[in-house]
């Protein structure tokens, strides 16, 4: 009879740890093993290949999906759903400028039917007008609902596309407040998905990284798998989703059936995700201009009254990049000290108009520069 | 620690090594060692200490039944068992609860007084091994079961990890019996064992996922929500219910199967069910069968006239309703239920002239009504399960009843709404199919490799491309 644990000496004294001379030594307990291996590695390598053609087949779709594309849409469809088209080389032309504008709902054109009368493409328009010798394009990375954390992911991505200027369009409540009423369902799965993609990932901070947990051992999938990303577009906007780090807070809740999640701050309060904001854009772009605008109105109230005219966010950004070569605060309110340009909450056509054509007024010099722009 | 989590991915193969590597007492050494990690993953270093102590105490308690020369110090030794266990499970779980409601009589009725209510935690999964360690003693008192011949072995049996925390709870004539012997595995155990884990995991990851998140939605805001959207969410809950528990019943009975361990179904295609007794007789089989043989028996089951039978009845589904949780939802959902089961009861009795209907007998179109009412007793009985206080199942059963229903008009977004509806049509399809015989039960044998394989290549593209953003734990972790 062979003996097994003579051919394997390292099993032999493994199992011995445990076991003394427990390893099967006849040949029809060599050969039971056998029979449990082979069907597994038959089963195994077909899931596996199983999995590999649906990988193929999603590889297919996702390359004749018609995706929103923030260069060929005017506003994107939500960073949620279109972000694969931010991992896309730079496709806008060589003899192009490109100014980036990374902002929210108002950027988004929420509440305004016609995707044409947003600020951005105002802005775009008069920027085209005023200097017929160069083509510009401004790139509408408005987020409906976007915070902070999907800010940081925009300007690390915006390194990939060499842009003229980044402009950052924030509500207070944006980078310094902590919204308890907004899940930021959509932020964690931008967060799971951009903050994979390499070229995003380099450019992230270590303490970003760990404050969202961005290193699971194969959160790289979610990345670089065609299932996940068909997967992400299946995932249809619309529902206020979970938190992450679900797992230990059902572990504290009592009740059996109890709400899965908990609001929990998404980021910190205070100045930390604007310094984020900066110091990822500067770490993939060094040299290029940088705006942060500050909106007229303070969203959080929901109420766009005189009373609630945002005025101390902007000096609050001001005394923050005071003296940072390349950083420009604007304030909105000098754009729009009336309220009479909303509609609800949101720019009407022609708050929208007028906020454009500040834009321009600021936005010019930088992509334009006849002489340098000094910082404000 | 959670199935559906990367330390569980990482767990599980570790233990098959040392299943692989291991034979006989060494093995199960291993299996409750880490059967024991599994359970302390997380959690609090004493929940172990207090398993470790039930595990102690009933193994001595059947070691001096087995011992004991006459029925007076057999019952006495039983007693101990009992009492004990019932006082651990009463001190973590019900304590609290009978403290406030203590509180609440004083106050209804001016007494003046009040207790302190402590606010202590509950160790995971301990009504189920509770139930199985005592079940273990009372097998053993009723002479049916010949005492563990080791404490290890009867460690393994109360701890296995793969049913330590949501059951089956097992009864130790099956279990204990298999963990005693070799544990052998054939190549289509194992083959079936991970069929049905991938399964129950597609079945938690994605279905019970996608429904919970409607769930919880509108019954965390339902004083503002629509009827059509509670309406949703109580269907949508039934179903997640099922779906979130079957699924870790599925990977329970797969983790074990792959290590040459069969344990007990507990469901079978209870939403097709003709009556309520039927429906009882098919949900969590594990705890209905326990709740019969070691409670609704003892107490005269069906022997002693219509009208006891009934008490009888309420008083197991009472407790049944009790053992889910200390609170007054779960003991209305119980009484809900047997209300179901005792009407059912006294029309088989009266309107029926007591004839029995056969359970296993095949559907037929004239089960249809019954199906359809036995599923929304079932369903308007999730109300009282899901909701935090008796005020809100009250409150939401009240807008069912009493409000305008109007237009057909949901708040929930409509995608999540044909996502739930369609979870719920897949989950109600699969059960017709397996109890139609369209789909057979698991193969035992002849489980050919290359249609795992497919299958488990399917489940996981499915898992991969319909997986909801939630890792919540399941449902029934906190019984």
């Amino acid at each position: 009879m062979p003996v097994l644990t003579e051919k394997r000496p390292i099993l032999r004294k493994l199992e011995g740890l445990f076991n003394g001379t427990q390893r099967p030594t006849t040949m029809a307990a060599q050969q039971e093993e056998r029979a449990l291996l082979k069907p597994l590695l038959i089963a195994g390598t077909t899931a596996l290949l199983v999995l590999l053609g649906a990988e193929g087949v999603a590889r297919g779709v996702m390359g004749v999906l018609p995706l929103p594309h923030s260069y060929t849409h005017p506003r994107n469809l939500m960073l949620d759903r279109g972000w694969v088209a931010y991992t896309a080389p730079r496709l806008h032309a060589a003899d192009e400028k490109l100014i980036i504008l990374i902002a929210n709902s108002q950027g988004y054109g929420r509440e305004m039917g016609d995707p044409q009368q947003i600020y951005a493409a105002h802005l775009q328009r008069r920027l085209n007008a005023a200097d017929r010798s160069h083509r510009y394009r401004v790139a509408n990375w408005s987020m409906n609902g976007g915070i902070a954390p999907d800010m940081v992911l925009l300007a690390a991505r915006a390194a990939a596309h060499t842009p003229e200027a980044v402009l950052f369009v924030t509500y207070r409540h944006t980078v310094l407040d902590v919204r308890s009423d907004y899940p930021a369902y959509f932020s964690n799965r931008n967060l799971q998905y951009l903050g994979y993609e390499p070229s995003v990932r380099r450019l992230l901070s270590k303490p970003f990284l760990r404050r969202y947990s961005l290193s699971r051992p194969l959160g790289w999938l979610t990345s670089a798998s065609s299932l996940l990303q068909l997967h992400h577009l299946f995932m249809v906007p619309g529902h206020k989703g979970v938190i992450g780090r679900v797992q230990a807070q059902s572990r504290a809740s009592t009740s059996s059936a109890a709400p899965s999640y908990r609001e929990q701050p998404w980021h910190p309060r205070g100045e930390e995700m604007l310094w984020e904001m900066h110091d990822t854009l500067r770490r993939g772009l060094p040299a290029v201009p940088m705006a942060f605008v500050s909106m007229p109105i303070d969203l959080s109230l929901m109420a766009p009254e005189n009373r609630n005219v945002l005025r101390s966010y902007a000096p609050r950004l001001q005394a923050m990049f005071f003296g940072r070569p390349g950083v420009h605060v604007w304030d909105g309110v000098e754009a729009i000290p009336q309220a009479s340009f909303y509609s609800n909450t949101h720019f009407t056509a022609e708050g929208h108009a007028q906020f454009g054509d500040w834009l321009f007024d600021r936005v010019q010099p930088l992509v334009r520069p006849t002489s340098a722009a000094a910082p404000d | 620690m959670l199935f559906n989590s990367l330390s569980f991915l990482l767990f599980f193969p570790i233990v098959l090594l040392g299943h692989a590597l291991l034979k006989d007492r060494p093995l199960r050494l291993w299996l409750v060692i880490m059967s024991y990690v599994f359970y302390s993953w997380g959690q609090p270093w004493w929940y172990a200490g207090l398993l470790f102590f039930t595990t102690a105490v009933d193994y001595q308690v059947a070691q001096r039944i087995a011992l004991a020369r006459s029925p007076r110090a057999r019952k006495g030794w039983l007693m101990i068992s009992v009492i004990g266990n019932l006082s651990v499970l009463g001190l973590f779980k019900y304590l609290e609860y009978l403290m406030a409601l203590t509180n609440r009589f004083s106050g209804w009725l001016h007494l003046g007084f009040s207790v302190p209510v402590p606010d202590l935690p509950l160790p995971v999964g301990i009504s189920f091994y509770t139930f199985q360690t005592m079940s273990y003693t009372i097998d053993v008192y009723r002479g049916k079961l010949a005492p563990a011949r080791s404490f290890l072995n009867l460690a393994l049996y109360v701890a296995f990890f793969p049913q330590l925390v949501a059951g089956p709870i097992e009864r130790a004539g099956n279990l204990l019996h298999q963990l005693s012997q070799k544990m052998a595995r054939t190549s289509e155990d194992v083959l079936l064992g991970l069929t049905r884990i991938f399964w129950g995991l597609a079945k938690k990851v994605v279905a019970a996922e996608w429904l919970g998140i409607v769930v919880n939605r509108v019954y965390g805001h339902h004083e503002t929500a629509t009827t059509w959207d509670l309406l949703l969410a109580t269907y949508g809950f039934a179903f997640q219910v099922y779906l979130d528990f079957s699924a870790y019943s599925d990977i329970a009975i797969g983790l074990s199967r792959t290590m040459g361990i069969r344990l007990v179904e507990n469901f079978r295609t209870p939403y097709l069910a003709r009556t309520m007794s039927e429906y009882w007789n098919r949900w969590h089989i594990s705890l209905s069968t326990w709740l019969r043989d070691y409670l609704y028996f003892p107490l005269g089951g069906s022997r002693k006239g219509a009208w006891r039978t009934v008490l009888n009845i309420f008083l197991v589904m009472m407790l049944g309703g009790l053992w889910h949780g200390a609170s007054n939802t779960f003991l209305l959902w119980g009484l809900w239920i047997g209300l179901g089961i005792a009407l059912y009861h006294l029309y088989r009795i009266y309107i029926l002239g007591g004839v029995k209907d056969d359970p296993e007998r095949p559907l037929a179109w004239r089960d249809l009504v019954p199906i359809i009412l036995t599923f929304h007793w079932m369903v308007l009985s999730r109300v009282f399960f899901r909701a935090h206080s008796g005020e809100q199942a009250f409150h939401i059963l009240g807008k069912f009843f009493t409000q305008p229903w109007g237009p057909v008009h949901f708040d929930v977004p409509l995608c999540d709404v044909w996502r739930a509806v369609g979870f719920m049509a897949l989950a109600m399809v699969a059960q017709l199919a397996r109890r139609l015989g369209w789909r057979t039960t698991w193969p035992a044998q002849g489980y050919s490799p290359v249609l795992a394989g497919a299958l488990w290549g399917l489940l996981a593209t499915a898992i991969l491309l319909l997986f909801a953003p939630t890792q919540s734990q399941f449902i029934y972790f906190q019984f």
